[in-house]
């Protein structure tokens, strides 16, 4: 079966063909539950989120005026109502103290991370991530696992382009140090 | 040589790479099409600017014909040397009654006016957070929306 653009199921869904709805909602399911859940960290608060994220996106429909693409507006639309759950509910991540995480090397944690096994190294990245607050990890998210260019990360964000990149780079200031510790940890 | 920027890191992206996938759970086109079919229709256009200053001008003419209306008659009944021929003693009175609270409570010396005339500067201001909070939001909503 061929597959249309974007466009051409929005149009027919505002044109009143609610069924013309499910390709999106097929299409974009996984990238828009991956985001929500790698911010809200729970699988069922996740999956409600995703499901109210596509009901707002078919009920704003009309409001959405192309100028970038409909993934991009439907992370957007995620990508807040993420944030949202997380500030009302007041998720708070353990944070590293920013004086201390120039403390390291990035070569040598590099190093030590590749003379692990896959599931090891798997399992200390998952765990480095877990200690980056929701902003942060929505940016890994984007960044790292879907490629998102750093102006598209700031339309998704609301974040100026230069905001982004500074806190990519504290990102991964942050994600060197907590590694670092992990593996200390791990040898003692 | 190209150098990298800070922000970028080709190691870090390898290993987070490597990391599986989150996949929505089965059943969820499902869900969201159920959800769908059952939530209030797709919001047609909202209102404009134009439309929303009416109904704000609605809602305060509104408000000034329920002072008109509360206040006409109580003036009429507490004043009896008052009546419709004598406007000239009537206008004075109303002009005291809007311009100042002490001069309305010296005119009408009704108690009860003092209430009403707060109710209604209490509706009045109510209405204005409303419709402030109601803009504030969708102005909120429609950025978000708006790309």
């Amino acid at each position: 079966m061929t597959q249309q653009a974007d466009t051409f199921y929005i149009d027919q869904v505002i044109a009143g063909n609610s069924a013309a709805y499910a390709p999106l909602v097929e299409r974009y399911r996984h990238m828009v539950y991956s985001l929500v859940v790698r911010i809200v960290h729970t699988d069922a608060v996740a999956e409600e989120i995703s499901q109210d994220v596509f009901v707002k996106a078919y009920q704003s429909l009309q409001g959405f005026q192309r100028k970038a693409q409909f993934s991009t507006w439907l992370y957007r639309i995620a990508y807040n109502a993420s944030i949202s759950y997380t500030r009302k509910h007041k998720q708070e991540m353990s944070s590293i103290d920013d004086r201390v995480i120039n403390n390291y090397s990035e070569s040598e944690v590099q190093d030590n991370v590749m003379g692990l096994n896959e599931e090891e190294q798997k399992k200390v990245i998952a765990g480095a991530l877990e200690t980056l607050n929701e902003t942060d990890r929505a940016l890994v998210e984007l960044f790292y696992l879907r490629d998102k260019r750093v102006e598209e990360i700031a339309v998704i964000t609301g974040l100026t382009q230069s905001n982004v990149k500074v806190k990519l780079h504290r990102i991964r200031k942050r994600l060197y140090c907590t590694i670092e510790k992990m593996l200390e940890m791990e040898m003692t | 040589m190209n150098e990298i920027p800070v922000y970028k890191d080709p190691f870090l992206r390898e290993i987070i790479h490597t990391m599986e996938d989150k996949k929505a759970p089965d059943g969820f086109v499902f869900s969201v099409m159920r959800a769908v079919e059952q939530s209030p229709a797709m919001h047609r256009q909202g209102f404009s600017g134009e439309q929303l200053l009416s109904v704000i001008l609605l809602g305060v003419a509104a408000s000034v014909s329920i002072l008109f209306v509360l206040f006409i008659p109580m003036i009429f009944n507490t004043l009896p040397e008052v009546n419709g021929h004598n406007i000239a003693a009537i206008l004075p009175i109303i002009t005291k009654v809007f311009f100042s609270l002490q001069g309305m409570m010296e005119a009408v010396r009704v108690p009860a006016l003092f209430g009403v005339s707060v109710a209604v500067i209490l509706l009045l201001t109510g209405i204005d957070v409303l419709f402030r909070s109601g803009i504030h939001s969708r102005r909120q909503s429609d950025k978000l929306l708006a790309i």
